[in-house]
């Protein structure tokens, strides 16, 4: 489905969630039919029942998007317990919280780097260029621990699978260029290991013997994947959406302890996962007082989830004074996003950061103008030509 | 009262004010956990027969809100000291 305008979801969740929160329909891309689930609460029901809904993708009814080949090993998104559980436990002592406020100190630095940058260029500056596609770009090689000598060539090739004027083959052929890096990465790390994930991965393999050293490969892939164009795309929208809104920008600016509550709200507002999450019903139960059998494909639209009226007052209003919304914009129940309390650490950063160090920060184009794209996995904008006050 | 050791019994403290609500551990133990009105987690009884599925939703929380002490004597079981 597509949207009319940048804003506002495609109008028929809407219309979905009044009248069929649960409706059989028919994928557009290779014609299987599946529940498409709208509203909050039957998201939350469906998400939070993993034997019932399984992520496995290779059980019948699966809604495949592109190929039903298997993922590579230590994909665990795609998995259910225990091998979810196990390679997710495997890496969740990398997202607790001390070591991302240990991280803190370094996002804050490639901020400040990427800022210099901006200033010294001067206005104006294509955000989506000089910030949302390097800045988690840095961060996730700085993580991954890829050493100072590669980090031009990955850069270059991580940005490429943010890029939309790139073509399918060159995306795949940068996809695979990236496999092999890891597959490098990994072996560099386990004749030299250093203080990064993939060292800690590895040695983790080799001590309790829980991940094999092909699923820890495949598990510093899938954050690179699973971490890098969310965050990209989430900071050149949050960035639209508070430009939109000058008067709530700032007031932010001149309040920055309203930040956690803002990211919260901007997080709901632009959900950027706009396909939804896919599951797979093992055995014949109810989504609401829709009958579901075993073996039909489910799928969780979250973005609508994240407009439901049912659950948010004026959904369609940026308010970033709400109050604790629940929202779905990293999912939920056992394959919540792993990595979210590093992307609200990096996007209060940036934010902060980027709101007190570019006074008068206001758009350069019309926003009706902004290059939003529509027909993609992950919702975003293409590009976001701002200005800001130079002090001379 | 002497300890019965064949059973014992674990309490489940949750941190009210960690929770965000993620609801990882209600998809991994939802005989234990539910979200209350204000989508966060909690106990259904406080007090449990020892249980691994609580571990494991204890170990899924991403703001590490939920503990688990042996009920007699407090002791942690989760995280271990």
């Amino acid at each position: 489905m597509r949207r009319n305008t940048p804003m506002l979801l495609p109008p028929q969740y809407a219309e979905l969630r009044r009248e069929r929160p649960v409706a059989r329909v028919s994928l557009a891309y290779d014609g299987q039919e599946v529940w498409l689930v709208t509203r909050h609460r039957e998201a939350c029901q469906v998400l939070a029942d993993p034997r019932t809904f399984s992520s496995d993708f290779a059980r019948p009814g699966f809604p495949h998007r592109m190929t039903p080949d298997a993922p590579p090993p230590g994909t665990f998104i795609r998995l259910d317990p225990p091998d979810h559980t196990r390679l997710r436990n495997a890496l969740s002592v990398e997202f607790k919280a001390d070591r991302i406020e240990k991280l803190r100190p370094l996002v804050q630095r490639v901020v400040d780097q990427i800022i210099d940058g901006i200033l010294e260029a001067g206005p104006p500056t294509d955000l989506i260029q000089s910030v949302a596609l390097p800045m988690p770009t840095m961060v996730i090689s700085e993580l991954l621990g890829v050493p100072f000598e590669d980090r031009e060539f990955f850069h270059a090739r991580v940005q490429v699978i943010g890029q939309r004027n790139k073509t399918r083959e060159r995306h795949q052929e940068v996809r695979s260029e990236l496999e092999d890096y890891i597959a490098h990465l990994v072996d560099l790390r386990d004749r030299d290991p250093a203080d990064d994930l993939v060292s800690r991965l590895l040695q983790r393999s080799k001590e309790h013997g829980d991940i094999t050293r092909e699923e820890a490969a495949g598990i510093a892939t899938l954050l690179l994947i699973a971490g890098y164009e969310t965050l990209a795309n989430m900071i050149g929208l949050g960035t639209a959406t508070l430009l939109r809104y000058p008067e709530q920008m700032e007031a932010l600016r001149r309040d920055p302890s309203m930040m956690n509550g803002a990211i919260e709200e901007l997080l709901r507002f632009q959900t950027v996962i706009a396909f939804g999450l896919r599951r797979a019903c093992t055995r014949d139960t109810r989504i609401g007082d829709v009958e579901i059998k075993e073996g039909d494909g489910v799928i969780v639209v979250l973005d609508s989830a994240n407009r439901d009226e049912t659950k948010f007052d004026n959904p369609d209003t940026v308010n970033l004074m709400r109050k604790a919304p629940h929202h779905l914009a990293f999912g939920f129940g056992l394959h919540a996003c792993i990595g979210q309390q590093l992307a609200r650490m990096e996007l209060s950063v940036l934010w902060n950061t980027m709101l007190r160090r570019l006074p008068g920060l206001t758009l350069a184009m019309d926003f009706d103008e902004l290059p939003f794209r529509n027909d993609t996995f992950v919702y975003g904008v293409n590009a976001l030509p701002v200005r800001w006050t130079t002090s001379s | 009262m002497a300890k019965d050791l064949d059973n014992p019994r674990w309490r489940l403290i949750i941190e009210r004010d960690r929770c965000i609500g993620a609801g990882a551990c209600l998809a991994l133990c939802p005989d234990h956990f539910e979200l209350d009105d204000e989508a966060r987690s909690r106990a259904l009884t406080e007090l449990i027969d020892a249980d691994d599925d609580a571990i494991a939703a204890a170990r899924s929380c991403p703001t590490e809100a939920i503990r688990i002490e042996s009920a007699d004597g407090g002791e942690p079981i989760y995280p271990e000291a």
